[in-house]
């Protein structure tokens, strides 16, 4: 008797286990897409509402779908507008199915999202699984050229290499480099913990608008918070990005923006570095750092002969300011503040002015 | 044949032991003696080499010091530049913690420097890196046949240091150095 309950059992549970499997949910269909502001999107249909748990890595997410996928879905994409996704992947593991998206870069919590899509009764379209990843950077200023890449041995411009420094500062070409950026944060404060990218960012921008009042053309590295090159550069490609987009735009001047740092925090003051490419280098910087000088009773750390890369691998004129310290608390304190970021950014463009004032005849 | 080696290695081990046993009990033995006969039987054997130090604060610029380093030294460029960087003061911050000096080879008028991985760590401090690049650099020109000096980072060629182009020598820049 017992057998045969036991038996019986044993039948209505595999039964019932047949019929779960039965409802579960499959996956039946797979679609891929790259939004314009490069999000990746995978959308999975499915027979029901599948359930989704994500983890991420440092260089994959890992969603778990249970779902099982229909063998003859595709188990392999590989996105060609998504430039952080290298490609995704599909695991099928009995019952469930694991997406796994593998990144060029390091990915943050909130870099992706998963969610589900009810059923659309009025378009016909089924239940959906989505995962959302950050496919590529959100907008883009330069378009990096491929010679860029491959590193352009120094050599000292010749006179006459396009850039011109007569007849005043109005109709120059200026190109401004705001430090850093994107996934490079610079050096910080010390108090505030502020970025080095987000005060090269806001001075510069204030640079432009001076120097455009005063008639010249300015073109800018980067305007938001972005890598110049992309966020997988390496340094020289990053660096050499920049000097692109002065190139390209044909400019008479080239200027970096940056802020310094020490670990020694009594260490402060301004100080202009320029590379001897062309006889007006020194002259860039030393009319810029005597304005600078002007802006309160701040330390002279002197105008310096560098080898900075961008001065050194542009033709331009142009120069790598260093205004003021992060890591001094005081002067912290001066470039979070809204009026003396305006301060900074006058003295440079008057320099600059200065600089054209003085070749004004020749 | 057998009994002979037994012999001779003990003896061996004896003489060794009483040998040791002199070194360690060398200086407990002789406490009164202070140490100034032996630094002056030195003192002949060694040289005169002029390193620069971030020394002075106030004046945020390299003060040249005097150092002797033994004559008898195979690589008196490795020795100079080991005393610049391993042997600085305390509240000195022109190096990174733990830097490490590993080797210095020169040809022609050309240094490299080979140094441990601590000399990037601090690649977004324009001012630190380039106080240490001509420490370094201001230092090796000290010596006369010295004119460039290059760097390499745990054997490998570094490319760029924060803002730095690193692919070509540094040649000595005195803008650093406090003027007298």
């Amino acid at each position: 008797m017992l057998k045969k309950i036991f038996l019986i059992s044993c039948c209505l549970m595999a039964f019932l286990g047949a019929s779960l499997a039965q409802a579960a949910p499959r996956i039946t269909k797979v679609a891929y897409g790259v939004s314009p502001d490069r999000q990746l999107r995978v959308v999975m249909e499915t027979t029901s509402p599948a359930r989704m748990s994500s983890e991420f890595l440092e260089r994959e997410l890992r969603v778990t779908v249970n779902a099982k996928l229909n063998p003859r879905i595709n188990k392999l994409y590989v996105p060609k507008n998504a430039p952080y996704v290298n490609k995704v992947i599909l695991e099928p593991q009995g019952s469930e199915t694991i997406v796994r998206v593998l990144m060029k870069k390091k990915l943050s919590s909130s870099e992706y999202k998963t969610f589900n899509l009810k059923r659309d009764t009025v378009n016909k379209r089924p239940t959906r699984s989505v995962i959302d990843v950050v496919g590529g950077p959100a907008k883009k200023t330069f378009t990096p050229k491929k010679r860029s890449t491959e590193r352009k041995p120094w050599r000292p411009s010749t006179a006459g290499s396009g850039y011109s420094v007569v007849g005043g500062i109005s109709g120059k070409r200026i190109t401004l480099d705001p430090g850093h950026g994107g996934t490079d944060p610079g050096t910080h404060g010390l108090v505030t913990g502020v970025y080095e990218k987000n005060i090269t960012l806001p001075i510069s921008m204030k640079v432009k608008k001076y120097l455009e009042e005063k008639g010249a053309i300015v073109y800018m590295t980067r305007t938001t918070d972005v890598d110049v090159y992309g966020p997988d550069a390496t340094d020289v490609q990053e660096l050499q990005a920049r000097v692109d987009v002065a190139e390209d735009n044909k400019s008479d001047m080239f200027l970096s923006l940056h802020i310094n740092a020490s670990v020694n925090t009594s260490v402060g003051g301004y100080s202009t570095y320029y590379h001897p490419k062309t006889k007006y280098d020194i002259q860039v910087a030393q009319c810029i750092q005597d304005e600078l000088l002007k802006t309160g009773n701040l330390e002279d750390l002197g105008v310096r002969y560098a080898n900075f890369y961008v001065n050194k691998h542009s033709t331009m004129p142009g120069a790598l300011v260093e205004m003021l310290f992060l890591t001094n608390r005081r002067e912290e304190k001066l470039l979070t503040n809204n009026w003396f970021q305006n301060k900074i950014a006058r003295a440079i463009a008057d320099g600059v002015e200065d600089f054209y004032n003085q070749h004004r005849g020749g | 044949m057998k009994k002979m080696w037994r012999s001779a290695v003990a003896a061996l081990a004896v003489g060794l032991m009483t040998f040791f046993a002199a070194g360690c009990s060398q200086n407990p033995a002789n406490p009164v003696k202070p140490a100034k006969p032996v630094q002056q039987e030195q003192k002949v054997s060694k040289v005169k080499h002029t390193i620069y130090r971030a020394t002075d604060k106030a004046s945020q610029k390299l003060t040249p010091v005097e150092i002797e380093i033994d004559s008898s030294e195979k690589n008196p460029c490795l020795a100079v530049l080991k005393r610049l960087v391993e042997k600085a003061p305390k509240d000195e911050t022109t190096f990174p913690k733990g830097l490490k000096v590993k080797g210095v080879t020169v040809k022609g008028n050309l240094a490299t420097v080979d140094v441990s991985r601590e000399f990037t760590s601090r690649r977004h401090n324009d001012y630190d890196n380039t106080m240490m690049i001509y420490a370094i650099v201001d230092t090796l020109t000290e010596f006369k046949d010295i004119k460039k000096v290059t760097f390499t980072v745990e054997g490998k060629k570094l490319e760029v240091l924060g803002q730095m182009d690193m692919s070509e020598p540094f040649t000595r820049d005195e803008v650093f150095i406090k003027k007298k």
